[in-house]
């Protein structure tokens, strides 16, 4: 048996159903219930290490918010600026005897540009472990 | 959590190992994701649950110089 086992990530349906809420123009807003998809413009790989018993991976995610974009085109903002949003994860975590993960998969997330932002502004996400 | 029906881990890493998909699910207790925002939106730092699962399709393993490509790409 392969003690490494390389793999393409091929399905990933995440949410945060109850959204995030934020201030945009003196105006308290919500995303929404946030969807986390595959970004299928790239693919995501992965490695499980049985012998370190490790695995690492990177997902490539699509973050859309449909609730959000129908707030934002109601208020005359252009679709662009709330394009689903592109981010990259770095994940990691322990392979333990059930075969699930030691404190989760946790790692940074690098989000790609949002129109909404001030230049050189950016959003911070980390997948953190698990408690 | 993976999503193992009846199945031990070690069967499920004996069927990974030998090229079948794995799933595993989020844990809503479990998952959580720490998201700052910038001035602009408001700069809260929220701290959120998420569910859903995701799967995993072993390749070949030669497929390992592939996936270091790729990142190097990304």
């Amino acid at each position: 048996m392969r003690d490494t086992v390389p793999f393409q990530v091929t399905d990933l349906n995440a949410a945060v159903p109850e959204g995030v809420p934020f201030r945009w123009h003196g105006m308290e807003l919500s995303t929404g219930s946030l969807a986390f998809k595959l970004d299928r413009a790239w693919q995501s790989f992965g490695v499980m290490d049985y012998g370190a018993r490790k695995v690492s991976v990177r997902y490539h995610v699509a973050l859309e918010s449909p609730a959000l974009i129908a707030s934002f085109c109601a208020l005359g903002v252009a679709r662009d600026m709330v394009a689903p949003l592109r981010a990259v994860l770095d994940a990691e975590g322990g392979i333990l005897d059930d075969h699930g993960f030691d404190g989760g998969i946790r790692g940074r997330c690098e989000i790609g540009d949002v129109g909404l932002l001030a230049p050189g502004e950016r959003i911070l996400a980390e997948v953190l472990p698990g408690s | 959590m993976p999503v193992a029906g009846s199945r031990s881990g070690a069967e499920l890493r004996s069927r990974f190992q030998a090229g079948e998909p794995l799933s595993w699910n989020f844990v809503r207790a479990y998952n959580r994701l720490r998201l700052s925002l910038p001035p602009s939106l408001g700069g809260r730092t929220v701290l959120l649950a998420f569910e859903g699962s995701y799967t995993f399709t072993p390749l070949a393993r030669s497929a390992i110089s592939d996936i270091a490509e790729s990142r190097a790409a990304s």
